[in-house]
């Protein structure tokens, strides 16, 4: 293949999900075994993947699926949500057949392998769930060669289903660890579950579990495995034929960032895995398809001394305004003031804030009348403006192109809230301030009973009025193509039905209004911003919504309180109401650490009249994936809550330039909720102030500032 | 059937497969389609048929002074560059094939468009060394990581050659003095090659680029 056609299949390749440039399934031998996890079949290893990796994994056992999502957080932590199918699982109900189970997992690297020492890991496999699948786990992994990983352990809890003995633990920690209290599951209550079950974790039996793994070729690593998993719930309940603990299986990887696996379990049963996986911190093509941007124009210094000043700034914007839209960039407005020029603009392509910046630096070096010195630039959000980032022309001049010169631009580059309106000569924005569109889209219902995915699909018709640049209407009208939700009734839910009726409004709503709005973006003082939303803001509830943001831009913290009356909409969601309303509204505040974490805590009260707090804590990469979990606690008790007794879900933010290759500003949002219920539920508002603005704050645009010559 | 109700039916087909009307922005869904689908339009920017304007041969006859031959093996076939911006010993290039390549006194400083780019680099005393006859020098890249980080990776270089050979200038060919430059650093060796006239300017290099995208061979008109 020549190169012209590695890219493309580079490209086309990562679209899929499948980074062409790695062979992740290789790199340390490691492969997702039954549990969706690094394993051998049943069992752990100690190795984890690489930071950033993300797979997906389909299980197929006997009378049992698991689909798992798995996501290695740091260089030592592998976090991991289940959805498990259990075939006939209710033996003798007259209502209930099959069980359909959710579950977290947890697996922390305690010791690197060394050359003499084990990598050793230390794991809790459904530890948030029902139990149904729970075991604690110390195992360790040794490399021999190139080839071969051998490894052995300790289980707790399902992992000691087989060769049990009396656990070790009980004699160094007390007897309270002698016995494992019954889980959920066991004590046929798998209607409850969501909370951690610390009171079980390392307790009862124990028994020793071990497999080795051998890289046979590229293509194909063998497995044998000693499992202490007896598999006693499925012996009990579908005749599972369990003859040996050995297990013996091959994985195919059959191209990179894709596993096989064919496992014979037990003696008598087969179990197949499927697995896909990428990197997010391994971005394809890592420049992408970008057009290159125009070079930088540097001044003749006799020109710039004799410039007699014949141009101001109404002059300079029709062919800055041109220049500018070639790069994707909208003049907003700008002022010349001696040897300053302030551009205000807004970037509607490029996901890193620092490539507008640089594109829009050179730019101004060809554009700006030769005496000026200085660049101050600024970018709209929703027609308000925040960061202010002022550049010296001469290191723009003299730093393109030069190693060290993206630092150097950086240390350079003053960085404050951005100026005031007076001054400004507004330009007037080309685009029609009425903009419709009519496209595809799509998105998954995760893990609804009883289809762990299903895809919804359809056509959607997108409005917008741009009254002002910060007082935009807009409204989104949907049409499903996809087969209706199969389970919509009114819940049973004590709560007000807030939430726990989206199949209903699913089923009724269609064609639906997802939202029809008019919003309100303001700055009332320097770094502090406002919102106000009115209408229909979202697909069950419509009212109005008030917020305001402190948001210093060279800062990594930033507070924020929103208030909002909402009434819930009718299931057609057309344009009438039901009779439900409620005063909701939080107190945020929010910190981009700078280690690649970002947490959210969100308190106040819920949409239904709850009150309580939502913790959430991602992992995000300068690439601008983005991989987080979240559990909101509110005084609705558990019991009141349902299944999975408080909300709590894992939230991924996907940017498509990633895949696509070229410059974009979209991403792909979506959150795995273990169950969408009633408590803990906040109104999904569109444009909310921190997200709208945060790509012109600290983390943000340090994250990006390696694509400003970009 | 009437025509207009064709039209509007058609027009509503490639609605749902694509999207339409003035928003700009299109769905996530058509841009990843796009991306996994080069023939929709996605994939790199430079069409190896393209001919945009100032690459015409008349205007390409006006001033052949202003352009150069590159070629990236297997990337883009020959193709002409256009001078975009001069400044001192520095030049910037534009391809047809939408790529630029920056350069000063002949030696490649980066790249743009070429989806692993080189961001920046000091060739060190690479000149000096070729107009002492020979010997070592240091270099140094700048790269981007997946992670949008600048990467910086130092090389080891040995300079050597002088001897006279003929170089294919692709209209012409020359008579040309040829040095290797080569190159060990971050896992990577790699050589460089240039062609010197008898003034002691570069008239035709190879020179490396990144790993994915290996050497850009050049030379002017």
């Amino acid at each position: 293949m020549n190169s012209t056609g590695r890219l493309l299949a580079a490209a086309s390749i990562a679209a899929l999900g499948l980074p062409a440039s790695q062979s992740l399934a290789q790199d340390d031998g490691i492969s997702w075994a039954l549990f969706g996890t690094p394993g051998v079949i049943d069992t752990p290893v100690a190795a984890l993947p690489a930071a950033g990796t993300i797979t997906g994994t389909v299980t197929v056992l006997p009378d049992q699926y698991r689909s798992t999502f798995s996501f290695q957080v740091s260089d030592r932590l592998n976090a991991a949500f289940r959805y498990s199918t259990f075939v006939d699982y209710y033996i003798g109900s007259p209502t209930l057949e099959d069980l359909y189970d959710r579950s977290f997992d947890v697996a922390f690297r305690v010791l690197d392998e060394s050359e003499y020492l084990p990598a050793v890991t230390v794991g809790l496999r459904d530890f948030l769930g029902t139990g149904v699948l729970s075991s604690e786990y110390v195992v360790a992994s040794k490399t021999f060669g190139t080839n071969i990983r051998a490894s052995a352990g300790l289980g707790w809890g399902r992992l000691a289903g087989h060769g049990a003995f009396d656990n070790p633990l009980a004699s160094l920690l007390g007897d309270s660890f002698a016995d494992r209290p019954a889980s959920a599951a066991e004590n046929g209550d798998t209607g409850k579950g969501g909370v951690p079950s610390y009171g079980a974790w390392f307790r009862g039996d124990a028994a020793f579990f071990g497999g080795v793994e051998w890289v046979a070729t590229d293509k194909l690593t063998v497995k044998v495995e000693y499992s202490s998993d007896a598999y006693l719930i499925e012996q009990t309940r579908n005749g599972f034929d369990w003859d040996t603990p050995f297990n013996v299986g091959v994985v195919w990887f059959p191209r990179p960032g894709m596993h096989l696996s064919f496992n014979v379990l037990h003696g008598n049963e087969l179990a197949l895995t499927a697995t896909v996986l990428l990197n997010a911190a391994n971005r394809p093509l890592p420049s992408g398809f970008d057009s290159p941007p125009p070079p930088v124009q540097v001044r003749d210094t006799a020109a710039a001394a004799s410039w007699a000043g014949a141009i101001d700034a109404r002059g300079l914007t029709p062919s800055l305004q041109e220049a500018m839209a070639a790069e994707g960039l909208t003049l907003v407005g700008l002022e010349l003031d001696g040897d300053t020029l302030r551009v205000r603009y807004e970037n509607d392509r490029y996901r890193a804030e620092a490539q507008a910046l640089g594109r829009l630096a050179r730019i101004l070096t060809a554009e700006a009348p030769p005496n000026v010195e200085t660049f101050q630039l600024e970018p709209v959000y929703a027609g308000i403006p925040s960061l202010g980032v002022t550049l010296a022309r001469r290191d723009i001049e003299t730093l393109e192109n030069r190693v060290g010169g993206t630092d150097a631009v950086f240390a350079r580059a003053d960085r404050g809230p951005a100026g005031p309106n007076d001054g400004l000569v507004p330009v007037d924005d080309p685009d029609p301030a009425f903009t419709w569109g009519i496209g595809p889209y799509a998105g998954f219902v995760l893990f609804s009973n009883p289809d762990p995915v299903q895809i919804e699909a359809g056509i959607e018709m997108r409005a917008r009025y741009e009254i002002m640049p910060n007082l935009v209407a807009s409204g989104a009208l949907r049409y499903a193509l996809t087969p209706y939700r199969d389970d919509a009734s009114i819940s049973g839910s004590p709560l007000p039905h807030v939430r726990s009726d989206a199949a209903v409004y699913n089923n009724t709503g269609n064609p639906g209004i997802e939202h029809l709005t008019l919003a309100w973006y303001g700055r009332p003082a320097p770094e502090i911003y406002s919102r106000v939303t009115a209408g229909y803001l979202e697909a069950m509830f419509g009212g109005v919504s008030g917020e305001l943001l402190w948001a210093p831009t060279d800062s990594r913290l930033a507070v924020g309180a929103e208030v909002n009356y909402a009434v819930q909409r009718d299931f057609d969601q057309l344009f009438g109401f039901q009779d439900y309303d409620v005063v909701t509204g939080h107190l945020s505040v929010y910190y981009d650490m700078a280690n690649g974490y970002f947490a959210q805590i969100d308190a106040g009260r819920y949409l239904a009249g709850d009150w309580g707090a939502t913790f959430s804590l991602d992992r995000e990469f300068e690439n601008g994936w983005r991989v987080g979990g979240y559990f909101t606690l509110t005084d609705v008790p558990f019991e009141d809550f349902g299944e999975g007794s408080f909300d709590k879900g894992i939230r991924i933010s996907v940017p498509i330039d990633y895949f696509a290759g070229t410059p974009t500003r979209q991403t792909f949002d979506n959150t795995l909720a273990s169950l969408t219920r009633d408590g803990g539920a906040r109104l999904d508002v569109e444009g909310r102030l921190y997200d709208t603005l945060r790509s012109g704050q600290l983390g943000d645009l340090q994250d990006g500032w390696g694509r400003f010559w970009r | 059937m009437n025509v207009k109700i064709k039209t509007a039916l058609a027009t509503a087909g490639l609605c749902l497969l694509a999207a339409c009307g003035t928003m700009y922005e299109e769905s996530p869904v058509v841009t990843i389609a796009k991306a996994a689908i080069p023939a929709l339009g996605g994939g790199p920017p430079g069409d190896p048929a393209a001919m945009p304007p100032g690459f015409r041969p008349n205007e390409v006859a006006a001033n052949p002074g202003a352009y150069r031959l590159i070629t990236i093996q297997g990337l883009y076939p020959a193709g002409l560059a256009r001078l975009t911006e001069s400044h001192g010993g520095s030049q910037t290039y534009e391809s047809q094939y939408a790529f630029s390549a920056a350069f000063e006194n002949g030696v490649l400083l980066s790249t743009r468009g070429l989806a692993d780019d080189l961001m920046a680099a000091n060739p060190g005393a690479l000149l000096q060394t070729i107009r002492a006859g020979g010997g070592t020098t240091r270099r140094v890249h700048e790269t981007l990581t997946g992670l949008d980080q600048i990467v910086t990776t130092s090389f080891d270089c040995t300079v050597e050659g002088g001897a006279r050979e003929a170089v294919n200038l692709g209209l012409r060919e020359a008579e040309a003095t040829a040095w290797e430059e080569t190159c060990v650093g971050g896992g990577v060796q790699f050589t460089n090659k240039y062609w010197l006239d008898n003034t002691g300017e570069i008239i035709a290099s190879r020179q490396f680029v990144t790993q994915t995208v290996a050497y850009l061979r050049e030379n002017g008109l």
